[in-house]
C-alpha cells in the first residue's frame, strides 16, 4: 500500500520548518530577556532592569516599563496607544485565525497542518511579523513592551496553567459500566457539570466521557447522552472559577479577582438544572424505544465504578489553591508576602511533575494520554497572543467607539463567535473593548488588579456568551471535539457538524435566550 | 446487445455476498466478465473538517483509525469476492481504488453495463456512511443502470416495473429489457396514477416494448404517493425486483415534490434496477 509506505517517509525526514522554529523561538527568547539588558528609556544607560520586575506575570509592568509606556502615550498622544498604521498590524492576526479556520479544510493543506512544528511555524511567523510591525512603526521600545505583554504576561501563565491540568487529570481515570437509566446518565452529566470548574472542562469531560460510554454500550439511542453531556460538562460547567475554562483564566490574568466568577452561580444553577431536566425527560423518552434484549444485556453486564490515580485530584486542588493564592500582583491572603514572579508557574509545574511521578502506571494508557494536543494548543498560542497584541491595542483606544452598549449585546456577540472561533482571544477581544468603555470606579464596576475598571453586567455577559456559547458547534471548544471524537472510537454514530447544531439550535439557543432575559 | 462487464461493488456489509452472488448469476447467464471494485471513500474516510485548536492530532487519529479499517475491510471484501467468484468459475478482476466513491464507480461505468452495489452500504466497511442518495447520483452521473441489491439474494423471477412516461423511466424500462440480465416468468408495468397522463395509455406503451423483447408482460394502475404505493404493491405482489427511474430532485424541489427513487433506495427490502 503505497500510502503507508510514502507517510513513512515523510515522518523520517526531519521537517525543514524545524530550524526556522529554532531560530524563531530563539529570537522570541531574546526578545523576552531584552529588558534585562536594553534600558527601555535610553536615556540612562547601564540601568539593568531586573527580569522579574519586568516579566511579572500577571501583565503589569515594571516601573522602568512603566515609564517607558508613559513615554510611548506621550509620543502618541492624540491617538492613544494606537500604533500607526495598526490596519496593517492586524495583517498577522487575521491570516493566523484564517490559517487555522481554513488550512484543516483544504485537501492539499490539511495533513501539512497535522504537523505540530509547520504550526508552529505559522504561529510564529504571525507572531515575529507583529513584532517587526511594531519595530518600525513604533520603534524598538514598542516591539519589546508588545513582546512582554504577550509572553511573560499572558503567555506563559496561561500555557502552565493548561499544561498542568491537562497532565494532572490525564492521570486519573475511572472505570467501569452501570446500568443506563436515564438518572444514572443524568447524574453523571450532573457530576460533571459540579466538578468542570475546578479540574477544567477539558479534564472534567476526558474524566467521565469513558464510564459514561461505557455505562451505554449496550443502548442503541446515546447520541443525545454525549450531545448533553458536551453542553454541560464540556462547557457550561465550567463558568465558576478561571480554572473552569480558559477565557475566565486570562480575564483573571487581567486583573479580574479570583472568586469573581463565582457571582455568575445564579446563570450556571439555572443552565445546569434546566438542561439535566431536560435530558432526564429526553433519556426516559429514548430508553422506551431500545428493544427489550438491550435492556436485558445492559442490566445483565455491570461493573461498580472504581476511580484509579485518585491522588491526582489533591495535586489539582494544589492548582485551585496556587492560581487562587499565588498572585504576584497582590500579597498572599492573611499575610504581607508576594508570592516571586513565576512562583505560580513553578509551583503548577512542581504539581504536574508531581503527577507524572507518583501516577500508578496503565492509568495513563488507558486514558491513551499523550502530548500532543498541549503542544498544538502552546503551538498555536505562542502566536496568537503576540499577533493580538495590535488589535487589542486598538480597541483599548477605540473600543468605547464601536457603538456596543448593553450586556445583552456583548453576551452575544462574544457568544457567537466564541461558537466557531477559540473562545480564549474572543473574551479578550470583548473584554479589551468592555475595559475602553469603564474609565473610572463607582456603582457596579469592579476594579481590575493591575489597574483599570471593567463595568461589571458586561464582564458578566462576556463571561456568560465565551463559556456558555462554546457549545453551539463542535469547533466552539476544544473538549466539545475530543468528546465526539471518543464517542465516535467506541462507535456511537455522532451527527454532523451541522447535525449537531440542530441540537444546539434546538436546545441551547432558548436557554441562551432565557439567560439573556432574565439575568442580563 | 449483450451485457458483457459487470461492474460489483465490494463493500464488506452483508448486502455485498448478495450482490456477488446475483452478479454471478448474470455474468453466468451473458458470458461476461465481473469487475469487483473497493474504494476507500477518501472523502469520507478522511475529509477535510474543522477542528478547535489542541484537537487538531486528535482529529487526525481519528482518520487514521479509520483508514486503517477501511483498509482492513477492503482486503477482506477482496478476498471474499475472489474466493465467491472462483468458485463460480466466472472470469474477473478486482480493483482497489481511493477517491471520492462516486466518481471512482461512475469512473468504472464507462466501459461496463451495469453496475450491482449494496443498496444501502455501498463502500461503508462498517466504518463511514454514504448520503442517502449516493446510488441515485451514481445513476445519474453515469447513465447506466444501476442493481441496487437487498440481502440476501434471490431469485428474480417477478418483475416490477414502474412507467411513467418520463425519459428515466422509459430508459429504465428499456435497459432491463435490453440487458437480458434476468429471466423473469411475469413482469407488471405499474404506473401511479395522476391528473395529467392518460394511465392506460402510458401502461400500454410500456408494455408493448416489454412484448417485443418476448416477456410475459401485465399491467396496473396504481393510486396514491408513487414511493408508499410502490413499495406497498411491491410486497403485496411478492415482486422480486423493481425497475424504475432515477430522476434525481435535489434541495427544494425534492423537499417539496420528493424523489421517489431516493425514498424507495432507503426503504425497499427488494432489489431495486435504477437508470437515469
Amino acid at each position: 500500500m503505497t500510502d503507508e509506505t510514502s507517510h513513512h517517509a515523510t515522518s523520517a525526514q526531519p521537517n525543514r520548518l524545524w530550524y526556522a522554529n529554532l531560530i524563531g523561538l530563539i529570537v522570541l527568547g531574546l526578545l523576552v530577556l531584552a529588558p534585562l539588558v536594553v534600558d527601555l528609556q535610553g536615556e540612562n544607560p547601564a540601568t539593568p532592569v531586573e527580569l522579574e520586575a519586568a516579566a511579572a506575570p500577571d501583565g503589569s509592568m515594571s516601573t522602568e516599563l512603566a515609564d517607558a509606556v508613559a513615554e510611548v502615550d506621550k509620543s502618541h498622544d492624540d491617538h492613544h496607544d494606537v500604533p500607526p498604521y495598526w490596519q496593517i498590524g492586524t495583517i498577522p492576526f487575521v491570516l493566523l485565525l484564517l490559517s487555522i479556520a481554513v488550512l484543516p479544510l483544504l485537501r492539499k493543506t490539511m495533513h501539512w497542518w497535522e504537523d505540530n512544528t509547520n504550526r508552529l511555524a505559522v504561529a510564529l511567523g504571525a507572531g515575529l511579523l507583529t513584532m517587526l510591525f511594531y519595530l518600525v512603526v513604533d520603534g524598538p521600545t514598542a516591539a519589546l513592551l508588545a513582546t512582554e505583554h504577550a509572553i511573560p504576561g499572558e503567555y506563559v501563565p496561561f500555557i502552565m496553567l493548561l499544561f498542568s491540568l491537562y497532565v494532572i487529570s490525564g492521570g486519573i481515570s475511572i472505570t467501569g459500566d452501570l446500568k443506563a437509566t436515564p438518572t444514572v446518565n443524568a447524574t453523571f452529566i450532573l457530576v460533571g457539570t459540579l466538578i468542570a470548574s475546578f479540574i477544567g472542562t477539558t479534564g472534567a469531560s476526558m474524566l467521565l466521557i469513558r464510564p459514561l460510554l461505557e455505562t451505554n454500550r449496550e443502548r442503541k439511542h446515546v447520541v443525545h447522552t454525549v450531545v448533553f453531556f458536551i453542553f454541560l460538562v464540556s462547557n457550561i460547567g465550567g463558568t465558576l472559577l478561571p480554572i473552569g475554562d480558559p477565557p475566565l483564566f486570562l480575564g483573571y490574568l487581567r486583573g479580574v479577582p479570583f472568586d469573581w466568577t463565582l457571582i455568575l452561580w445564579k446563570e450556571w444553577a439555572l443552565l445546569g438544572g434546566l438542561l439535566i431536566s431536560v435530558y432526564w425527560i429526553w433519556d426516559q423518552i429514548m430508553v422506551k424505544r431500545e428493544t427489550t434484549l438491550d435492556i436485558l444485556r445492559d442490566d445483565a453486564i455491570r461493573r461498580p465504578l472504581r476511580m484509579s490515580g485518585s491522588i491526582n485530584i489533591l495535586l489539582l486542588l494544589g492548582v485551585v489553591f496556587a492560581v487562587a493564592l499565588l498572585d504576584p500582583s497582590k500579597p498572599i491572603p492573611g499575610t504581607d508576602i508576594h508570592a516571586f514572579p513565576f512562583c505560580r508557574e513553578l509551583v503548577m509545574l512542581g504539581l504536574a511533575g508531581a503527577s507524572l511521578a507518583v501516577t500508578p502506571k496503565g492509568i495513563r494508557e488507558s486514558n491513551r494520554f499523550n502530548y500532543h494536543a498541549i503542544i498544538e494548543v502552546a503551538a498555536l498560542f505562542i502566536g496568537i497572543f503576540l499577533s493580538m497584541q495590535v488589535p487589542l491595542a486598538v480597541l483599548k483606544a477605540n473600543g468605547a467607539d464601536l457603538g456596543l452598549e448593553s450586556p445583552s449585546q456583548f453576551f452575544w456577540l462574544t457568544g457567537i463567535l466564541s461558537s466557531f472561533l477559540d473562545n480564549a482571544p474572543t473574551y479578550l477581544v470583548f473584554f479589551q473593548t468592555a475595559e475602553s468603555m469603564t474609565l473610572e470606579g463607582g456603582e457596579g464596576i469592579l476594579q481590575l488588579q493591575g489597574g483599570g475598571f471593567i463595568r461589571e453586567d458586561l464582564l458578566t455577559g462576556i463571561s456568560l456568551g465565551a463559556v456558555f456559547m462554546g457549545a453551539n458547534t463542535y469547533i466552539g471548544n476544544g473538549p466539545n471535539f475530543m468528546v465526539k471524537s471518543i464517542a465516535e472510537q467506541s462507535g456511537v454514530r455522532m451527527p454532523s457538524f451541522f447535525g449537531y447544531m440542530i441540537y444546539s439550535m434546538l436546545v441551547l439557543l432558548p436557554a441562551m435566550v432565557l439567560v439573556d432575559w432574565l439575568f442580563l | 446487445m449483450a451485457l458483457k462487464r459487470v461492474i460489483v461493488a465490494l463493500g464488506g456489509s452483508e448486502y455485498m455476498d448478495a450482490a456477488v452472488s446475483e452478479a454471478c448469476h448474470i455474468a453466468a447467464r451473458n458470458g461476461a466478465e465481473i469487475l469487483g471494485i473497493a474504494v476507500m471513500d477518501e472523502t469520507l474516510v478522511d475529509p477535510a473538517e474543522p477542528s478547535p485548536m489542541g484537537t487538531g492530532s486528535a482529529a487526525a487519529d481519528l482518520r487514521a483509525e479509520r483508514r486503517e479499517k477501511v483498509e482492513t475491510g477492503m482486503s477482506e471484501s477482496i478476498a471474499r469476492f475472489e474466493s465467491m467468484v472462483g468458485a463460480a468459475g466466472i472470469p474477473h478482476r478486482t480493483q482497489r481504488l481511493v477517491g471520492d466513491a462516486q466518481e471512482a464507480l461512475t469512473d468504472a461505468l464507462r466501459l461496463a453495463d451495469l453496475a450491482i452495489v449494496g443498496i444501502r452500504h455501498a463502500f461503508d466497511y462498517g466504518t463511514i456512511a454514504h448520503p442517502d442518495d449516493f446510488l441515485g447520483r451514481v445513476a445519474r452521473a453515469s447513465g447506466r443502470p444501476i442493481l441496487a441489491m437487498s440481502s440476501p439474494a434471490r431469485q428474480i423471477d417477478r418483475v416490477l416495473v414502474a412507467y411513467d412516461g418520463s425519459t428515466a423511466s422509459a430508459n429504465a424500462l428499456r435497459a432491463f429489457a435490453v440487458l437480458n440480465g434476468f429471466g423473469p416468468s411475469v413482469i407488471r408495468v405499474v404506473h401511479c396514477h395522476d391528473e395529467e397522463s392518460d394511465s392506460e395509455t402510458l401502461l400500454e406503451e410500456g408494455m408493448s416494448y416489454l412484448r417485443l423483447h418476448g416477456h410475459t408482460v401485465e399491467g396496473m394502475v396504481l393510486d396514491g404517493d408513487p414511493s408508499t404505493a410502490l413499495l406497498e404493491h411491491a410486497e403485496a405482489w411478492t415482486a422480486d425486483m423493481l425497475v424504475m427511474g432515477a430522476v434525481g430532485r435535489r434541495g427544494l424541489s425534492r423537499l417539496l415534490l420528493g424523489d421517489t427513487a431516493s425514498s424507495m433506495l432507503q426503504q425497499s427490502e427488494i432489489p431495486l434496477l435504477i437508470r437515469s
